[in-house]
């Protein structure tokens, strides 16, 4: 029988050497694999609804793991020295390689990580029937600004996405500034996942930058940041506070009151920029989206 | 008639093999100055643009230089045809297999291998610093390569010359 053959698993594996990635192309659905996780000394794993599941091939070497790592990286470590500060190199197509192993530090900072020990391949997926579960939230007037929130790997980025997609498509403009290269995927210029036909793209800037030049240059109607994870990100959100540029930004939490607790976000909700967000979780092996409205008084607390 | 004919063709042959050791050593000063422009290139792009190795090769490909095209050209293909092969191996085997034709001496394209070790694999500053230091062995070996041009190559070319008058000389 004739395996189904997952676009985005097969370019996402081909920053594996050749014969891993031969064999993982031959796995049986494909298409519901979310993460591959390579363990040195471990056969390989995927994850699937959240779940890890093991599968019967030879452990990974630690050889293997450094050529991975300078395969995504193009042979160019050169290119992604930033990103592999902060533990990841994005692959063409928006898949992230999370790497994990022993960090060489300078003056207390990261500077590389040398004997990696464990990687995890994270792929990245359009998912364009989520428009319909958006649509009534987005709304059919102007932007409004929403956070997306959930805890790490149920889909923020994907859901952030399509909202920017729908919201595009609807002829407003939208500005995305994609520090991560995973919300767009630019390639020579042409985001590889479908934005919308209204969206602007700033690739691989930080966040606070991005806004500044966005807002002075895009004149934008929504402004959209995947991943408020530092605060630097809560000074970029401030810059578009109540200046009539809706926000839509991602954060990690598992519901409002973690992300209450929480010092950065609380100074993020005291800008009073989002009056509502949607909480991504799983039901069983679904992932199921509710949005929350919130009072001012509440943001603000 | 026959006799000078002849004298004629022994004499150009002489004098053209003298000429083609003198152009080997020509075009082995060439292809020094060609890779010198091109480490210098690719430490460029690196520190300045962050560009990636594979792109660069690219560019280098489709440079005006033959010697560049020719060697980049052939690392572009066998790094689009041979996934499975490192970019350090593929550089060396790139090198070593296009020398001749492109006239790099086997002193420079031994230096130029050594370059494999630091490309792509560490950060901007530290892959220019290694660069810098191939360069500056490569400048050294093309000014040897010069100063034998000037030296033998003229050598080569009397050499030449009077081969052919002394065979004529013979002959006659």
């Amino acid at each position: 029988m004739e395996r189904k053959q997952d676009r985005a698993w097969q370019q996402a594996i081909r920053c594996l050497p050749p014969p891993r990635a031969a064999a993982l192309a031959a796995l049986d659905g494909q298409d519901g694999i979310e993460e591959l996780r390579l363990r040195a000394g471990l056969p390989p794993s995927v994850r699937r609804a959240g779940r890890e599941e093991g599968l019967a091939m030879p452990p990974v070497t630690a050889e293997e793991l450094r050529d991975t790592l300078s395969r995504a990286a193009r042979w160019s470590v050169h290119s992604h020295t930033d990103s592999l500060r902060n533990g990841f190199v994005t692959l063409a197509g928006g898949h992230r390689l999370g790497v994990c192993g022993q960090a060489a530090t300078e003056n207390g900072q990261v500077a590389a990580i040398r004997g990696v020990s464990s990687l995890n391949l994270r792929v990245a997926r359009q998912h364009p029937a989520l428009a319909a579960q958006i649509a009534p939230w987005a709304g059919t007037g102007a932007p409004q600004s929403a956070l997306l929130v959930s805890p790490p790997g149920l889909g923020k980025t994907t859901l952030l996405r399509e909202w920017v997609r729908l919201i595009s498509d609807r002829g407003y403009p939208v500005a995305v500034a994609d520090e991560r290269s995973e919300v767009a995927a630019l390639a020579d210029g042409a985001p590889q996942f479908a934005v919308g036909r209204c969206t602007d793209v700033l690739d691989g800037c930080a966040k606070k930058q991005a806004a500044l030049m966005l807002l002075k240059t895009m004149s934008p109607a929504l402004l959209a940041f995947d991943e408020i994870t530092a605060p630097a990100d809560v000074e970029a959100v401030s810059l578009c506070a109540h200046c009539g540029v809706a926000v839509l930004a991602t954060a990690h939490a598992a519901d409002a009151d973690g992300l209450r607790r929480r010092p950065l976000y609380r100074r993020l909700l005291a800008l009073g920029v989002f009056r509502r967000a949607v909480f991504i979780g799983w039901k069983g092996k679904e992932r199921v989206y509710r949005m929350e409205e919130w009072e001012e008084s509440i943001c603000s607390s | 008639m026959l006799k000078l004919i002849g004298a004629v063709m022994i004499f150009g042959s002489c004098a053209a093999l003298g000429l083609s050791a003198r152009q080997s050593l020509r075009r082995r000063v060439a292809a020094a100055d060609a890779m010198l422009l091109a480490l210098s290139l690719i430490e460029s792009e690196i520190t300045c643009r962050r560009t990636p190795l594979p792109e660069i090769i690219g560019e280098l490909a489709e440079n005006d230089d033959p010697v560049l095209r020719l060697v980049f050209g052939g690392l572009r293909r066998r790094l689009r045809e041979q996934d499975g092969l490192s970019l350090s191996y593929l550089w060396r085997a790139n090198l070593r297999d296009c020398r001749a034709e492109a006239g790099l001496g086997a002193e420079e394209c031994d230096i130029l291998c050594t370059a494999a070790s630091y490309l792509g694999r560490y950060d901007a500053d530290e892959q220019a610093a290694g660069l810098e230091q191939v360069s500056r062995r490569l400048s050294a070996a093309r000014a040897a390569a010069d100063a034998a041009l000037h030296s033998r190559g003229r050598l080569y070319r009397t050499c030449g010359v009077a081969l052919g008058i002394l065979v004529i000389l013979v002959l006659i």
